[in-house]
Order: structure tokens, then sequence, then C-alpha cells
């Protein structure tokens, strides 16, 4: 037992009355990968790391993305069943050995992922590449895959979150573009099975893909027994296709999904816009949203919407950086009574961020947030796999991530603010609220008494 | 740590140092220089169980508002100075600990220690800290549990799996005990809970070892000791004696069935052998629940067996959505015959040795990042008060039997030692 003076007398200790001083920021490396084309086009990327005795493969389909529109799916649907069955395995024998080899291995419309312990590494790979390019295609499996995916879709309607990205994705890229086609029960109807084995055999081609090898084995490795294997991948032409870029709305637009009795409305602000990876705007545009409401807690959205006010768990905004098409959303959900407070004040901060030059410590929190977050990232051997993978397919400079840190460093504020006005705005944003209408509608159409309301299904349907 | 490619199957080891402070801090190292970063973090060993039953979702609340601020860090300012450093921080709240983190840069280890020591001496919230945290909480509960389809199972079983046993609220709590908390009890939690000799202080990452030690000594060294008991040891619940069966209606389009047995606490030598039994059912397309109910008889759209492996008695749940059209009733029979199937007859050499394969995958996995092993290092402590676990937990596992799943599922998958419910969409 003591008493609390001596709490006192520590608490006085004046060494603890400011930050102690920090030395120089460490260095920091990006690390060593080594690439190779095989003949048939497939680009290979090697990131040695022995520190686990573990590999991952993780191959990447990279075709321009293909608008589904009335038999949206697909794609989604070829990709989950690639991993159920192929010409000499059925998939309860692949799931087995998988399974057994304590392994993973996922397949989705861009690719395959899997990782294995290294001593594993010959019996997955067999299995890996079985997959990738011996699939069967079973019927009886495409109509389990089906059913899974109707229950799933019934279930649509009572999450909200999932609703708010339906709604998104439909109004801000509008109709016939690619990012805007949504699995409804229809379109999946309308999908065979035909449909799923012509999309691989179109799209699924080694001349646009690239497998990334991270972990515990070496670049002489995998030309000696993965690369050969994969050159038995026939190379093919695969279809371009172009997008025209989707337009803003003519006059701030409110979307609206009636949920009644919500006890907390979605909210979202969101258009798309124009912003390449290659984009030369993309450091300074990214420091500008961070300082928005891009990072943890001190950016301007989280300090007013959740410190401040006390509306919200969390909010956050994104700028998605794309090839085909990029977009600015932000998200948040926040208790019904104060939904429309929470919307004003989201539109307050992105004013803010355009009239008013940030002040130097927010701009100095930001970048030095930001650089220490790449300097976490490389924690991952599989960040540099990304990052090599994004260089080769958007052609960025060679330099790009090695010299990220720098040019970070130099941004100023003056650049931030040109950014903002050139990437945020609300005069013709979507807000998307998923909530109880009766009880918003009277305080939304006060406050935003110019906006077009238009409603919408939980699929992003106009009803 | 740096292991020559050519073996490919070695054995990993987590290397570390511990020592106590004289007020009873305890302090693990743990040193990585792979990345130029390092984290800090703090267990403090309190967690929902340690609250009053008219003051649930204390714990919890109160991680939020020890990022407020301190006497020496203005409000608003704690994650400022983490951010500028270039790092990042957070903190979570479980039934039996809380924990803070920072992850930051290599040079910014004493900012890490520095921090964390203001929030153990002389954390400081005011009422408007109080106000803002509590809608902030507010807003937490619906958006994760309230808002969200299934989002209050835990929350239902729970309450019905314990009758006595503060497990039997969930960590979120209830909104109305944290209107109802005053100054008072803030005080009296931070007091008795947030002191060193109830703490465990985890440095992992790139730091040299003697100026870490000498700067925990300088900013922890000086901290008093608690000076009020803190009784760990609560009294067990008793048994359920019969089945504890409900129907609960929620905001869903598909029912659920839940099965909720309850099992020994953590530091029990039945939970390696009920862990693996988990896995048999539900980890990976092949695991039994998951081939014959999911997959073969497409009754589940999914369904996870899992284990609140806690500190004193926790459950294992069996959770399943049912497909389209597949009544809660039909679904539960396929799940119960799976468990009649376990306790009736042995598994074959081949599924128990995919389970220890599928365990030791999981242990290398352990090791991937500095966060997890920092985490996994203080729990290790704060439970068994023993750090080395870590690399010898895995010897556990690996001396499970095959009669010894037989045997728990015999033990503990009984009727009379489970909550059953249905969870099923509200009539329009």
């Amino acid at each position: 037992m003591q008493d609390e003076s001596l709490t006192r007398v520590a608490s006085g200790e004046l060494f603890r009355q400011s930050a102690p001083v920090a030395g120089p920021f460490p260095s920091i490396n990006i690390g060593e990968f080594e690439t190779a084309t095989l003949s048939n086009g497939l680009t290979l990327i090697v990131v040695e790391n022995h520190k686990l005795p573990k590999i991952a493969y993780q191959l990447i389909v990279s075709h321009d993305p293909v608008s589904e529109l009335e038999k949206s799916g697909v794609a989604d649907i070829c990709g989950e069943l690639l991993s159920r069955g192929t010409r000499t395995r059925s998939k309860s024998e692949l799931d087995d050995r998988i399974d057994f080899l304590g392994a993973n291995l996922q397949t989705s419309s861009s690719g395959v992922y899997g990782s294995t312990l290294s001593k594993y590494e010959d019996e997955f790979l067999s299995l890996f590449l079985d997959i990738l390019l011996h699939p069967a295609f079973p019927e009886k499996e495409f109509n389990k895959l089906k059913l899974k995916a109707k229950s799933r879709l019934q279930s649509v309607r009572t999450e909200p979150s999932e609703i708010a990205y339906n709604i998104c994705s439909a109004v801000v890229f509008g109709d016939n573009h690619p990012y805007a086609d949504i699995m409804t029960p229809e379109t999946l109807d309308n999908i065979t099975l035909g449909d799923c084995r012509n999309h691989y055999e179109t799209y699924w081609r080694p001349n646009c893909s690239y497998l990334a090898i991270v972990g515990d084995t070496t670049m002489e490795e995998v030309m000696k027994n993965v690369a050969p294997k994969l050159s038995l991948w026939n190379k093919r032409s695969v279809p371009a296709h172009q997008y025209e870029a989707p337009q803003l709305p003519d006059v701030p637009t409110i979307c609206f999904v009636d949920r009644p009795g919500a006890v907390q409305s979605e909210l979202r602000v969101t258009y798309p816009l124009d912003l390449h990876p290659a984009n030369q705007n993309r450091i300074p545009a990214a420091i500008m949203n961070h300082i928005l409401g891009g990072g943890a807690f001190s950016g301007y959205l989280m300090h007013n919407l959740r410190e401040d006010k006390g509306y919200t768990y969390g909010v956050r905004s994104l700028l998605q950086i794309d090839h085909v098409c990029a977009e600015f959303r932000v998200s948040t959900s926040v208790g019904t009574e104060v939904t429309v407070s929470a919307a004003q004040e989201i539109f307050n901060e992105m004013d803010r961020i355009r009239v008013t030059k940030v002040d130097a410590d927010h701009l100095v929190l930001a970048k030095n947030s930001m650089v220490g977050s790449f300097a976490r990232s490389l924690e991952n051997p599989q960040t540099l796999a990304n990052r090599v993978l994004n260089m080769l397919r958007f052609q960025l400079p060679d330099d790009f991530y090695q010299t990220f840190a720098d040019k970070l460093s130099r941004v100023t504020a003056e650049e931030i603010q040109v950014m903002a006005n050139e990437y945020i705005q609300h005069e013709r944003a979507y807000m998307v609220i998923v909530g109880d209408y009766d009880a918003l509608s009277d305080n939304i159409k006060e406050a935003f008494p110019t906006a077009e309301i238009r409603f919408f299904d939980h699929f992003g349907r106009k009803v | 740590m740096l292991v020559a490619p050519q073996n490919k199957d070695r054995k990993l080891n987590i290397a570390f140092d511990e020592f106590d402070l004289d007020n009873g801090l305890h302090v693990i190292m743990h040193q990585d220089d792979t990345t130029p970063i390092v984290v800090v973090s703090v267990m403090y060993h309190v967690g929902s169980k340690n609250e009053r039953p008219d003051r649930t979702g204390f714990a919890h609340f109160f991680e939020h508002l020890l990022f407020e601020g301190t006497a020496n860090i203005p409000r608003g300012e704690y994650d400022k100075y983490v951010e500028r450093a270039g790092g990042t921080l957070n903190a979570n709240t479980w039934f039996d600990r809380t924990y803070y983190y920072e992850i930051l840069p290599s040079n910014q280890l004493d900012l890490g220690l520095w921090l964390e020591s203001e929030r153990m001496l002389h954390a400081k919230v005011d009422q408007i800290g109080i106000d803002t945290q509590r809608s902030v909480v507010k807003e937490e509960r619906k958006q994760r549990y309230d808002n969200q389809p299934y989002g209050t199972v835990l929350e239902e079983t729970l309450k019905r799996a314990y009758t006595h046993h503060p497990y039997r609220w969930p960590v979120i709590g209830s909104m109305e005990h944290l209107d109802a908390a005053d100054e008072e009890d803030y005080q009296s939690f931070y007091e008795k809970f947030y002191v060193p000799d109830n703490a465990v202080l985890i440095v992992a990452g790139d730091f040299d070892k003697n100026d870490a030690r000498a700067s925990i000594e300088k900013y922890y060294g000086s901290i008093p000791r608690g000076r009020f008991d803190i009784n760990h040891d609560l009294p067990a619940d008793v048994s359920l004696e019969k089945e504890v069966r409900d129907v609960i209606y929620d905001n869903i389009d598909l029912p659920a069935v839940i099965h909720a047995y309850r099992i020994p606490s953590m530091k029990h030598p039945d939970m390696y052998a009920l862990d693996l039994l988990s896995k048999l059912l539900s980890e990976g397309e092949s695991s039994r629940m998951h081939r014959r109910i999911v997959d073969d008889e497409e009754k589940a759209l999914a369904v996870y067996n899992f284990l609140l492996s806690l500190e004193h008695p926790g459950i294992m749940m069996t959770y399943a959505i049912a497909n389209m059209g597949v009544e809660p009733a039909e679904l539960e029979s396929a799940m119960d015959r799976e468990v009649e199937l376990l306790k009736s007859s042995s598994i074959s050499e081949k599924e128990f040795n995919k389970l220890k394969n599928q365990v030791e995958a999981k242990y290398v996995n352990r090791f991937r990042s500095l966060t997890g092993i920092a985490e996994a290092l203080a729990s290790y402590h704060t439970y068994f008060k023993d750090a080395s676990l870590m690399n010898s937990d895995i010897e556990n596992y690996l001396k499970v039997t095959i009669e010894d799943i037989h045997r728990v599922a015999n033990t503990y998958m009984n009727f009379d030692n489970r909550v059953a419910l249905h969870f099923l969409p509200k009539p329009n």
C-alpha cells in the first residue's frame, strides 16, 4: 500500500512534460525483386524472403474490364468456379489436398491467390497450376455456386453498408460502364455455364497476366520448377475494351434507399473523377485526401464528426486512383437524428480544404504519417510484389516507389490547395443515404433545397 | 531469424528478454531489425469481466477515454503525436484484457514509451471528452451490433450461456449504464486497474536493448504500484443442467442457427483438443461441416465453429446461416448429426494429420508481423505468466491424440451443456 503523494511526485518529474526528441527518420529500403517474361507473355515477379518457411503465389489476370450488363456476375462466377474442379480432380479432391497441406488457395475474377509452407511447394504448385490451366467447369458446381450466390443476394437488403456500396457503384459510373455492373438475382439467372467457360477462354491468358511469387524461394528455383510448367499456357490475343468516362450529375443528387426504422443511416458522398495511377498529381492528391479524411484520427472529417461532434464511430474519405475510372468517396455510419447535420459537416470540410490553405501542422502530420505508413508496409514482403505489379501494369517510372518518400516530402501547402480544387467538389456530387426516409425527408429538403432526390432499391436499380 | 533458404522445415523461434520493474511492471523486449519500425504496447489485465453488473461497457468505454489526454498531453493531441512521428496507434478491449499499441518508425521508440507512460501515470479526462466519447461509443454499438444483420448473435448467446459470470454481457455493454456512470466511477476504475503491477509492456522491433531498457526505467520506474486489490478469481458459473433454447427475431433475411457449448478456461489442457476439434468441424473447404452441410447438402450458406477461449470458462460456438428455402430445424439436425458422428466414431489418421498440418501452418503465420508477435507475447504473459509459450505452445497441440478429440467431443458437446438459438427474420 502506498499513498497518492507518490503519484504526485512521479507526475511532477520534469522530463515528462514534453515529448522526447527523436533522432533522424530511419532510411527506407524498398527491397529487392526480380522479374522475367516467358515466351507466352506471362510476366513473373519474384520477391525472395526467407524469414518464414512459406511461399505465396499471386496470379493476376489484367485485361480491360468487361461490361456484363444483363449478365452481371459472369467474371465472378467464372473466377469462383476455377477452384471447383479440374479435368482430373474433383472439388473435394482439391479441397482435401489443399487442406491437408495446411495451405490456402482462392480463385476470383481477378486471379488466383494461394500460400503454402515451403516444404509442400511441389504438391501445392501442381494443384495451383492444375486449377489455373485445366479448370473443368463442372455443371453441378456451377449450379451450386448459383444457389449460393442467390442466397447471398437475398440477404443484401439487410446489409446497409453493402446496399450503400451498390448504390455508389450504380450512380457514380452510370449505365454501360463495367464498374456499375451489379449482380442481381435476375442477372444471375441469365448466366450460363458456357458464358463462364467462354470468359475463361477469352480473358485468362498469359499475355495479359502476372504471377508474383513471394517468400522462401529464389528466381533460380522458379525458373527451374515453375516456369516450364507455365509455358504450357497458350497465349492468345485478348480483346480490348474502352469506355466513356462517366459524367458528373448536373445538380447535387441525393440517392435514397429507404429502410424504415433504421437506427443509423449509411451516408456517402461520391463522384467519378480522372486520376490514373501514372498521373503526376497522384502523390499531392493523396496527401490532400489524407488531410481531409484518408488518415486515422486527426483528419478534418474524423476530427469534426467523431472527436468534436460525436456523430459517428468513424468517417473516411477515399480518393481511389484507377486506370479506367477513379472516384472520390466519403463514407460514414451516423445516427438517424444527426444524418443531415453530418452531411452538412462533410460538405463544410470539403469546402474548407478548397478554400483554406492547410496549416503547417496538418501538412507535416499528413506527410509524416504517410511516409511512416509506407515504411510500415515494407514489413510484409507481399507489399513489394504488389508495388512491382503496379509499376508494370500501369507503366509507372522505375523509381516511383524508390523516390516516393522524397517526392512526398516536397509537396507544399499551395499544391495541396490546388489538388483540393482539382479533385474535391460537391456542387455536382452524389449523396447516398441508406436510412429511414420518413424520419429524414423534411430535414433533407430543408438543408439541400436544390438537390434532386432519387430512389433506389438495394441493388441500385431506380424505383 | 534469418535462416539459410535450403532448410524448408525449420523451427521458428521468437527470442525475447523480460524483466520486472520494482513497481511490478513486467517488460518483454523482442528485437528484430528487418524493418525500421518498433511496436510499443501495453496490455492491462482488465476487461469487461471486471465490470460491475450495473456498469457494463465500462472497460471498453474507458479505452476510448484513454485517447483523450493526460496531465501533459492536452485533449485531442495524443494521437497527433503518433501520426506526426509517422506512426499509427489503436487499442481494443476484450472480456479479459485491454490492449493499447503504437507502431512507430524506429527513431521514435521513446515517444511510444512516453505516451504509454502518460496513459499509465496520469490520464486525464474532462466532461467534454466523456460526453463526446459516450456518443461515439453509442454509434459504434449501432454500427457494429444493432444495425448489422446477425450483429447481436454473441450478445444473445452470452446472456443465455451464463447466469452469474460477467461474461453474460458483451464487451460493448449497455448504453444506459454508460449514461449512468459518473466521474467517481471513472476515477476509481482508473486507479484500480491502470497500474504497473496489472500491466505488461512490450517493445518489439528495431531498437537498441540497452537504450530501450534505460528509457523504460526512466518513464515507468517511478510510476507507483496500484493501491487496490484486484480479484481475478471470479466465481465460476453453475452448469446449465439442460439445454437453453430460444427463438430471436432480427432484421435478417436468412435464418441462422447457433449452438454454444460451455467449455473450460483457456488454461485447461482440454483446450488444445477442443481447438483441433473445432478445426475438424469447420476449418477449410474439406472440414466436416463445410463439406457436408454447405457443399454436399447445400443446407447452409456458411457454417463456422470457433472457440471463445477466455480466462474463465468460455464457449464453443457453431454458427450456421441457412441457405434460401432451408428450414432452421433441418439445418440444425444436420449440425447435430455431425456432432453425433464425432462422438460415436473415431476420426481417421489422415483427417487427424490434416489437422496437425493446419495447426503448423497457422503457427507459422503467427510470426508474420511484429504487431502479432507483440500481442501474442503480451497475452501469454497476461494469462499464463509465461511468454515462452509463444514458441512452445505448438508442442501442446502436437501432443493431442485422436482419442483426446473423441473424448472432449463427448465431454462438452452435449445438449444439457448448450444454448441453442434460432435467429429468424422479423415478420413484416
